[in-house]
């Protein structure tokens, strides 16, 4: 598989990300990641079709109960912005 | 003069006889941490008004039974401790205080331990050198140019110069055991599911687990069964218990068969830790454990397995570090420029490519290419160490192909800092048990670290095999 990662792929994945990237760091970062990923890239010569994907741990399953939780107050003394009378996190607009 | 670690056991019956008050030898471990902390950058935060008055209350106590009591200890400052800063070695959590403890910060406590302060590590977890923390970097005590390894290089640093007898990393390539060889101390990873995950900032979850650090194998063991243990809190805990890893430390080892995967070590390994690793290998011989030669074919593609599951996991984690609860906020309209402007101020170079690495390797058309193909041969890394264990009862190898690095040698060339993990990844990757400890020191007195690896859920036999070399080499 030939990687070459454009400036454009560059800036899509940083837009999935949530990253904003200034303009001077996109060519560093298509090398480096065009470098890791043609690294990366040689699992595919691997012959794993036999092969399960690994699944991290088991399907653990519990009742639905209402137990202990963090106090809100507290969660709420974290934020960078609440409305604590009304146990909310306060952000810009959504929309 | 060279570092040397603080054993646990006389201080804990000094502790126990009445000798020594807990307010005294934690006054110690703090002036130890000041007169180093400059030097060594092994801690973030120090809390010495909150770990005197808990030293004021343990001495205050009848019941001194705890397994660590009086005992200062380090936690690695991606393990939440409620009302310590906790900072993830990140600026995206400036101003982060926890409102709850990890389970292991508990049970630390809970056995009597004193929790003197949080150590530096590479941003996230996301290192090998402890030089993409956001705080500045870590240093060897061997060597203070050169780095003590990642990502828990802090609490390897603070283990090796003796400034708390025990801490906490975590490790999720091999985080834990190569800052213990770099340093010369002894770092173990559990098997997976043995440990909870419960307050550990998350960087994979199928790989994270937290881990002992320690001057010696007996100490890293105490550790080790202090933390491990079901938590209905991390559904990835297990629910059964297996024999501690402090159960067979004074078993002798005659008759268990190691295996080395020799065709891993004919690139790549400095001469001077190939050397200590034969030696090493003859140690084992003395005492009646024999080496076989062993093939893990698929190790090989350990590292890109690694890298591809591991980042895209961790892009997933790291997604709700977008200023609305917690740390950061850089401001923004709408929520989505919030969200990219803090975090783009807040994560620091490392973490941006490890983000953008795993989200393209879960991106529409490249997800089955790269991260569905990377667990299925992960899926072949584990049958190869399942078969090994058909004929051997661990495998050996170094932790680290090389020696101690000096800050600054890798930064300019990721990849490179990457392969520093080649011989950790697999254990991981695996959910396999595996410790290091040190086997040697270079011409340049530069420790080398030797790694077991066990059975999953056979932490002890890892620990006894490291406890009878430890005896051997005595």
């Amino acid at each position: 598989m030939a990687l070459q990662l454009t400036p454009q792929d560059v800036a899509r994945i940083a837009e999935l990300a949530r990253l904003d990237l200034e303009a001077d760091e996109v060519p560093a970062l298509a090398r480096q990641l065009t470098t890791i990923l043609e690294f990366a890239a040689q699992i595919q010569t691997v012959d794993a079709d036999a092969a399960e994907p690994v699944r991290a741990g088991s399907a653990a399953w519990r009742e639905d109960q209402i137990g202990p939780c963090l106090p809100r107050e507290e969660v709420l003394e974290q934020a960078p912005d609440a409305r604590k009378d009304a146990g909310l996190f306060r952000v810009p607009k959504v929309l | 003069m060279e570092p040397k670690s603080w054993p646990s056991a006389d201080l804990r019956s000094a502790i126990r006889r009445g000798d020594r008050t807990v307010q005294s030898v934690v006054t110690d471990a703090l002036g130890r941490i000041a007169d180093a902390n400059a030097r060594l950058g092994a801690f973030i935060t120090v809390d010495a008004e909150r770990a005197l008055e808990r030293a004021r209350m343990l001495d205050r106590s009848e019941d001194r039974s705890g397994a660590l009591f009086g005992v200062p200890a380090a936690l690695k400052d991606n393990i939440c401790l409620r009302g310590m800063q906790t900072t993830a070695g990140s600026r995206i959590l400036q101003g982060f205080v926890p409102p709850y403890s990890a389970t292991t910060a508990e049970r630390l406590e809970a056995a009597g331990a004193v929790i003197v302060g949080k150590t530096n590590c590479d941003e996230f977890a996301m290192g090998s050198s402890t030089e993409h923390s956001a705080f500045g970097p870590a240093r060897n005590p061997w060597d203070t140019t050169r780095t003590p390894g990642g990502s828990s290089g802090g609490s390897a640093a603070a283990v090796a110069a003796g400034l708390v007898p025990l801490a906490l990393g975590s490790d999720t390539g091999g985080s834990v055991r190569q800052p213990a060889a770099l340093c010369g101390v002894v770092g173990g990873k559990p098997t997976y599911g043995l440990v909870s995950r419960y307050g550990l900032i998350a960087f994979a979850s199928s790989l994270d687990q937290i881990g002992p650090l320690a001057g010696s194998v007996g100490d890293a063991a105490m550790l080790h069964d202090v933390i491990a243990g079901p938590d209905a809190r991390d559904s990835t805990c297990a629910n059964h218990s297996v024999p501690g890893a402090t159960s067979k430390l004074d078993v002798a080892p005659a008759g268990l068969k190691i295996g080395v995967p020799r065709h891993l070590l004919e690139r790549g390994v400095d001469a001077e830790v190939a050397a200590a690793f034969d030696a090493a290998l003859a140690t084992f011989s003395s005492i009646g454990v024999p080496a076989v030669t062993v093939e893990l074919p698929n190790s090989a593609y350990a590292i890109a397995v690694y890298y591809l599951v591991a980042t895209a996991e961790a892009s997933s984690n790291l997604a709700r570090y977008d200023g609305v609860r917690y740390g950061l906020r850089v401001p923004g309209s709408p929520v989505d420029e919030m969200y990219s402007r803090t975090r783009s101020a807040g994560f620091g170079a490392e973490v941006k490519r490890r983000l953008m690495l795993g989200t393209y390797a879960l991106s529409a058309g490249y997800y089955e290419a790269f991260y569905l193909k990377a667990q299925k041969v992960r899926q072949l890394i584990r049958r190869d160490f399942d078969e090994a264990f058909a004929h051997v009862d661990a495998i050996v190898l170094p932790t680290s192909p090389t020696p101690a690095f000096r800050l600054g040698e890798r930064l300019d060339d990721p990849l490179q800092m990457y392969l520093a993990d080649v011989f950790t990844v697999g254990a991981s990757l695996a959910g396999l048990p595996a410790v290091s400890l040190p086997c040697g020191l270079t011409a340049g007195r530069l420790p080398v670290g030797l790694q077991i690896i066990g059975r999953a859920w056979e932490d002890a036999a890892v620990y006894q095999l490291a406890s009878a070399f430890e005896r051997a080499r005595r």
